[in-house]
């Protein structure tokens, strides 16, 4: 037990010293048959706050294990069993030296499954023909090396400025005034990413003097399952801006509108509360 | 020294393709610059104002039919970047004192929709696309993580 300690500790002495770990001061054997941790600290660290390595916690098993196929689930949400996702889900089984990961493949099995394009749609947006990639965005430090935070929506702040709602309204002799909205963003990939379990809801109201609200119509942007046509992508896709109109403004004593673009951790409808909900953008116009 | 002129002629095609983008006219901006002005985070505004046929029949992606009638439109306070697609032999002139007003700083499309087709962008028809919020009931699915069975109908 000393043993072993002792020399763990020269060895951390060695790398703070040198600054570096190098192949030559570890054996293979010694590489393989300890924990990952062992030696990548920092990377073990920043990993183990991430949602995917709590992606089957003992609340997630809970929850589902009455679940016909739970393998299914365990196919993303734990591969290797435990808690979520481990080192080897994604570089492999070993040994070392692991082969260089190509991303976006290596998150595709998990954020390419029907019913989630994430990797499909990030390849048709203007972050890939910029020749960016997944870990610009979700690995906020990742010239450090030691990065594997992967941040995602679940992380406070993530969210801001992702979206931007434009609010006009167009003066039809015919129809009144019509509200034209125009809904873009600036993720890598569709908006929402990820699977199914999200959504953007765009809200729009018609407010009166006291800002009482006269009325409300919203639409949803996500995944929706039709019964014959299976799953389909209502999305909001990335590098084109979504277009909206209203009209019927003036009803209910409406004196001016207000758009609000929300993110929804949950699928279902509005009325049902999400508490981790996000505004994403809201603006407000008179009626003329 | 190879290298060097290399850079130079480079440099100098840069500098061409800029000025023929300026050469278009003053405040406008040819298709292919709008098309990447486009796929960057901060895309400008884009207004057709050619009218409801013209518009339904087919516009650049993500445009907003603003009606044909400076004065029938009401821009957002918000500002920043517009560019417009005129109809042939329109006065932009009207238009951009509307948006000035606003705080908007306006461009045009140089050569309209017929410049954007010839250089051969996507045009989408918007009544395709289109999303007319709430008028469909449609089925909220409980998601692939929850193995693909609808949830909720709703409406
Ligand atoms: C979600 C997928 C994923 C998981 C899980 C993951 N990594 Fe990584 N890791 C990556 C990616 C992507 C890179 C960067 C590409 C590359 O270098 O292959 C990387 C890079 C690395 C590097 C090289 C860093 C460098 O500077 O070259 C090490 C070492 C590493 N990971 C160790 C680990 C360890 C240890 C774990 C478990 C605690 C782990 N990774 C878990 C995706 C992952
Ligand atoms: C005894 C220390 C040690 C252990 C344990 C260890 N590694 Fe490493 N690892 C290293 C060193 C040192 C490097 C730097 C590259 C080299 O010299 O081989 C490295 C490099 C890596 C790399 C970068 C690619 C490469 O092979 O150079 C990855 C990925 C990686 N390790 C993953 C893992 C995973 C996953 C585990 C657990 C299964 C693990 N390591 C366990 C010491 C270790
Ligand atoms: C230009 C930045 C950018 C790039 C590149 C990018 N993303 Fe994202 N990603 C975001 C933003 C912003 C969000 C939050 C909004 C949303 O859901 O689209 C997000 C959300 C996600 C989510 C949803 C997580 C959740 O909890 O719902 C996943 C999964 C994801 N990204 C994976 C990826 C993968 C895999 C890639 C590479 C193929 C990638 N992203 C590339 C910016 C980016
Ligand atoms: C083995 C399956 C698997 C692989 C491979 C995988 N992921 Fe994930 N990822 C998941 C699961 C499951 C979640 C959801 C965790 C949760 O919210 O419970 C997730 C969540 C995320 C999130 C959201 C984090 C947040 O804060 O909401 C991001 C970002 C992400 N993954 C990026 C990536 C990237 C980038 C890669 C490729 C380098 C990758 N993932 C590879 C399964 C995977
Ligand atoms: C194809 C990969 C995949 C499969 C299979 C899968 N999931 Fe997921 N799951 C994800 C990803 C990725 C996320 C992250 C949220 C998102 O992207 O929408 C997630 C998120 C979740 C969440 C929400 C976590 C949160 O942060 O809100 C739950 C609950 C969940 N999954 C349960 C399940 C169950 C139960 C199953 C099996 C019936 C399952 N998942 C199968 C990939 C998968």
């Amino acid at each position: 037990m000393f043993q072993r300690r002792l020399i763990r500790w020269l060895w951390l002495v060695t790398v703070l010293t040198t600054g570096n770990v190098t192949a030559g001061q570890i054996t293979a054997e010694e590489k393989e048959n300890q924990p990952c941790a062992e030696c990548h600290a920092g990377i073990a660290e920043s990993f183990a706050g991430t949602r995917m390595a709590i992606a089957a916690s003992e609340r997630f098993r809970r929850q589902w294990q009455d679940r016909e196929s739970p393998d299914y689930c365990m196919n993303c949400h734990a591969p290797s069993g435990g808690e979520g996702l481990v080192c080897a889900d994604c570089h492999g089984p070993g040994p070392h030296p692991y082969a260089k990961l190509d991303v976006p493949e290596v998150c595709a099995r998990c954020h390419d499954a029907p019913g989630e394009n994430t990797v499909r749609q990030f390849r048709q947006s203007p972050a890939a023909r910029k020749g960016m990639n997944c870990l610009d965005c979700h690995l906020p430090d990742k010239k450090s090396g030691v990065d594997h935070r992967f941040e995602g929506p679940s992380v406070s702040g993530f969210l801001d400025n992702v979206a931007k709602l434009r609010l006009n309204m167009r003066l039809d002799e015919s129809r009144g005034p019509t509200a034209v909205i125009q809904v873009s963003h600036r993720a890598g990939h569709a908006l929402p990413g990820g699977t199914t379990g999200r959504a953007v809801w765009s809200v729009v109201k018609g407010l009166k003097a006291d800002s009482a609200v006269a009325w409300t119509m919203s639409k949803r942007f996500g995944w929706e399952h039709h019964p014959v046509q299976g799953w389909l992508d209502r999305t909001l896709k990335p590098g084109r801006a979504a277009v909206l109109e209203l009209d019927g403004l003036a009803r209910g004593d409406t004196v001016r509108i207000r758009a609000e673009l929300k993110y929804r951790f949950r699928a279902g409808p509005l009325d049902r509360e999400d508490p981790r909900e996000v505004g994403l953008d809201a603006v407000e116009l008179g009626l003329p | 020294m190879r290298c060097l002129a290399l850079w130079l002629l480079a440099l100098l095609s840069l500098i061409r393709v800029a000025a023929a983008s300026e050469t278009a006219g003053l405040g406008s901006i040819d298709a292919l610059a709008l098309f990447r002005w486009l796929d960057t985070p901060d895309p400008p505004l884009l207004l057709d104002v050619r009218g409801r046929k013209a518009y339904l029949s087919g516009s650049v992606p993500g445009a907003l039919d603003a009606g044909k009638d400076p004065a029938g439109f009401l821009p957002d306070s918000r500002g920043g970047d517009v560019v417009l697609i005129l109809a042939e032999g329109v006065e932009p002139e009207p238009w951009r004192e509307r948006l000035a007003d606003f705080g908007y700083r306006v461009h045009i499309l140089a050569g309209g929709m017929g410049a954007w087709r010839a250089a051969g962008f996507t045009v989408e028809k918007p009544a395709e696309g289109f999303v007319q919020p709430g008028t469909v009931p449609f089925l909220i699915p409980r998601g692939i993580c929850e193995l693909n069975e609808p949830a909720e109908v709703y409406d």
